[in-house]
């Protein structure tokens, strides 16, 4: 349960609002701000005059001219348009998805992240900087500066409980980054994931208070949730709307696509207006599971042979970069392997690591797939000129690397949270090839999460421990950060989270698991016959279906892509009005057995019927 | 039906009446987005949640309470 907090987290962003709104050129510290001198242009009252607030509140403009009883007696008086002050910088704030300390090359990992790099070179590389532990917490800590149970997050939004600090609302009084440096006059953006709306307000009817738009930021292209198919991404949206750009599209990587968009934003708002200074929140899915490079950056990793010698290996390769980057202590001792928790590498099966290198290795293509997109977008600032003055925070992971992919992986992450389990041996032989693609939702084996959190233990979810809440960070800023490649290792940043967590997320639309239920659809079949869907939730990694096809009704259960339970009707619907019903008993008692500590009602049998005009034509 | 799921569906697919978006729940039958091409007039779902009889929570009891003995 919650506790009084030691410390808070990430004031950075306040401070920089404060910052930005007094005196750029003091930013590194953090000085008393001078008494503020608003700088207006122009005419006060003119229509194009323009003024900087303090930052501390909006203040009522007075209305300057006269109303007379004619418009020829009276003068006009425009409020005057609020920017921000002279020299402001655009603001990048970029930020990966589960990923640990050990992961990039920048902080001693394996696998090459030269946008990182980069932005470490160009300005200062941060060794003590903490996360919650997990994403919806990590990130609305990040947007509002303020500790996560105070706006509603203590979990993720998909197990918010009506509680104070756990019920994932963040109110008006707590505004976030975009809100304030909107309201100081900055274009303000979000890319990439959102976990911040509530689940239960997350659907094409909103109400959108809690969506990126509602929150302060003027335009929004990403991802509603904890994660997405970066394949197809069927919760992808652009502002309020949901879209399906992948459609027609068979190359569609949302990790690419995210990065075109923002460039694209960037160069918009150059055009239109290349004083204005931009906040981009870019926050891509990568490298949340499902993992999902492309074939290209999978092949390239995959030569590479990063893997072959196994995680405790892997651990020690990157524990020893570490010592020599100095993004460690000197005296620093690798935390021991939990022997009695996980397998060491020369403890498995040929065909456990011929797996487990598969999956690695996409996980590894992934995260350099995700950085090279990010580059992208980077250099995209510097082709517009503007690299001088944009301040560039890059933090990797929003929490540490994620052990919820099981002792063995997963292709199926929706298998996993339904607690099954797919084995080895069916992964080498369903999956191997397709690991990675469109055909899975793929998860690594735990091993692999622990080593990338190197030198630290455990993982993701676990915040009791560094190995789930230490992210490097890395912050550039060439007009005012002049120690490029320094290292700071301060840990202003530190707070302490008590509440582990454990369990799964729930979907938003009525859930019918564990009950029985009843679809009846009223349909009307013209002449020649009738095809398509009817009802369906989820898709290829587990849902169901109630559909028409070639012109028989099926109803399809799909359990997480192991195994399809299916409802044939053997005749085709003649034209005209139908009714169509599938009809399922469920055998025993439910939900409810769980607060008796008994599983015993969940996951079981029932029967299903499928009928046509009230006639059964499938059990 | 053996065996039922116990948790959760696909959390990334929303629920899709007419036509599927995402991803289909089976590749051999269709592509999506697979729109109906009849008329959908109405679809209704009616779950019927198990509720536990005084009986059942008896049962649920008094097992807890072996399983607490046993333990």
């Amino acid at each position: 349960m919650p506790r009084p907090q030691k410390t808070i987290f990430v004031r950075v962003m306040v401070g920089l609002v404060l910052l930005l709104a007094a005196a750029p050129a003091l930013a590194q510290q953090a000085v008393k701000p001078a008494p503020f001198k608003p700088e207006v242009t122009g005419e006060p009252g003119a229509p194009s005059t323009t003024t900087t607030i303090s930052g501390e509140q909006l203040p009522p403009q007075k209305f300057g001219g006269e109303i007379k009883d004619t418009a020829q007696q009276s003068k006009p008086y425009w409020p005057m348009r609020v920017v921000p002050p002279k020299g402001a910088p655009n603001v990048l704030l970029i930020m990966t998805d589960d990923s640990g300390y050990g992961v990039p090359s920048t902080f001693g990992g394996v696998i090459a992240t030269p946008a990182l790099d980069r932005i470490a070179k160009a300005g200062l590389r941060y060794t003590n900087f903490h996360s919650t532990a997990l994403c919806s917490p990590t990130r609305a800590a990040l947007i509002t500066g303020r500790n996560h149970h105070s706006v509603g997050f203590g979990v993720v939004s998909e197990q918010a409980t009506g509680y104070p600090g756990y019920d994932s609302i963040i109110t008006k009084d707590k505004a976030t980054i975009g809100k304030i440096l909107k309201d100081n006059g900055y274009h303000t953006s979000w890319f990439g994931k959102n976990h911040n709306t509530p689940a239960f307000q997350a659907s094409a009817a909103g109400p959108f208070d809690q969506w990126p738009m509602g929150m302060g930021f003027d335009y929004f292209y990403g991802f509603m949730g904890g994660d997405t198919n970066q394949w197809q991404p069927a919760n992808l949206a652009r502002n309020t709307t949901y879209i399906d750009p992948f459609l027609d599209n068979p190359n569609f990587n949302l990790i690419t696509a995210m990065a075109d968009e923002a460039i694209a934003y960037m160069h918009r708002m150059n055009t239109l207006t290349p004083d204005q200074p931009w906040f981009i929140y870019y926050v891509p899915g990568g490298t949340h599971a499902p993992h999902h490079p492309t074939k290209e950056w999978v092949e390239k990793i995959g030569q590479m042979k990063l893997f072959d010698q196994g995680w405790n290996k892997l651990r020690e390769q990157i524990f020893e970069n570490q010592k020599k980057l100095g993004v460690i202590p000197a005296n620093a001792k690798l935390t021991p392997w939990p022997k009695d928790l996980l397998k060491e590498w020369d403890q498995l099966t040929a065909d456990e690591k011929k797996m487990f290198i598969r999956q690695v290795d996409v996980f590894a293509a992934y995260v350099a797939y995700t950085d090279h997109e990010i580059g992208r977008v980077i250099q995209a600032v510097e082709d517009l000129g503007k690299l001088d003055n944009t301040l560039i925070i890059y933090i990797n992971g929003d929490n540490g690397t994620s052990a919820e992919g099981t002792l063995v992986g997963t292709p199926n992450a929706v298998a996993m949270f339904n607690s099954v389990n797919v084995p080895v041996e069916d992964q080498l032989k369903y999956f191997y090839d397709v690991w990675g693609t469109d055909k899975t939702y793929n998860h690594m084996a735990v091993g692999w999460a622990w080593a990338f959190d190197t030198p630290f233990p455990w993982t993701k979810q676990i915040v009791s421990h560094f190995g789930g809440t230490k992210q490097g960070m890395a912050i550039a800023w060439p007009q005012v950060i002049k120690d490029a490649g320094g290292i700071r290792t301060a840990g202003r940043n530190v707070f302490t989270w008590p509440r582990p967590l454990t369990g799964t997320p729930n979907g938003d639309a009525p859930s019918l698991l564990n009950a029985s239920y009843n679809f009846k659809a009223e349909v009307e079949v013209p002449q020649g016959g009738a095809e398509g869907m009817l009802i369906t939730q989820g898709g290829r990694f587990g849902g169901y279906g109630f559909y028409v096809l070639k012109g028989k009704p099926v109803f399809l259960w799909n359990l997480v892509d192991l195994k399809r339970v299916r409802w044939e009707g053997p005749e085709e619907l003649s034209p005209g009005k139908h009714t169509l019903d599938f009809d399922f008993k469920y055998d025993v008692l439910g939900m409810a057995t769980l607060a008796y500590g008994s599983i015993s009602g969940i996951g079981r049998s029932g029967t299903g019927v499928l009928k046509v005009d009230g006639k059964e034509v499938a059990a | 039906m053996e065996r039922t799921l116990p948790f959760i569906l696909e959390w990334d697919e929303n629920l899709d009446v007419g036509s599927d978006t995402g991803t289909p729940v089976d590749d051999k039958d269709y592509q999506v987005p697979f729109k109906f091409t009849g008329k959908l007039g109405k679809v209704t779902l009616t779950i019927d949640r198990p509720k536990l009889t005084p009986e059942d929570e008896k049962k649920l009891m008094e097992a807890q309470r072996q399983k607490g003995i046993a333990e």
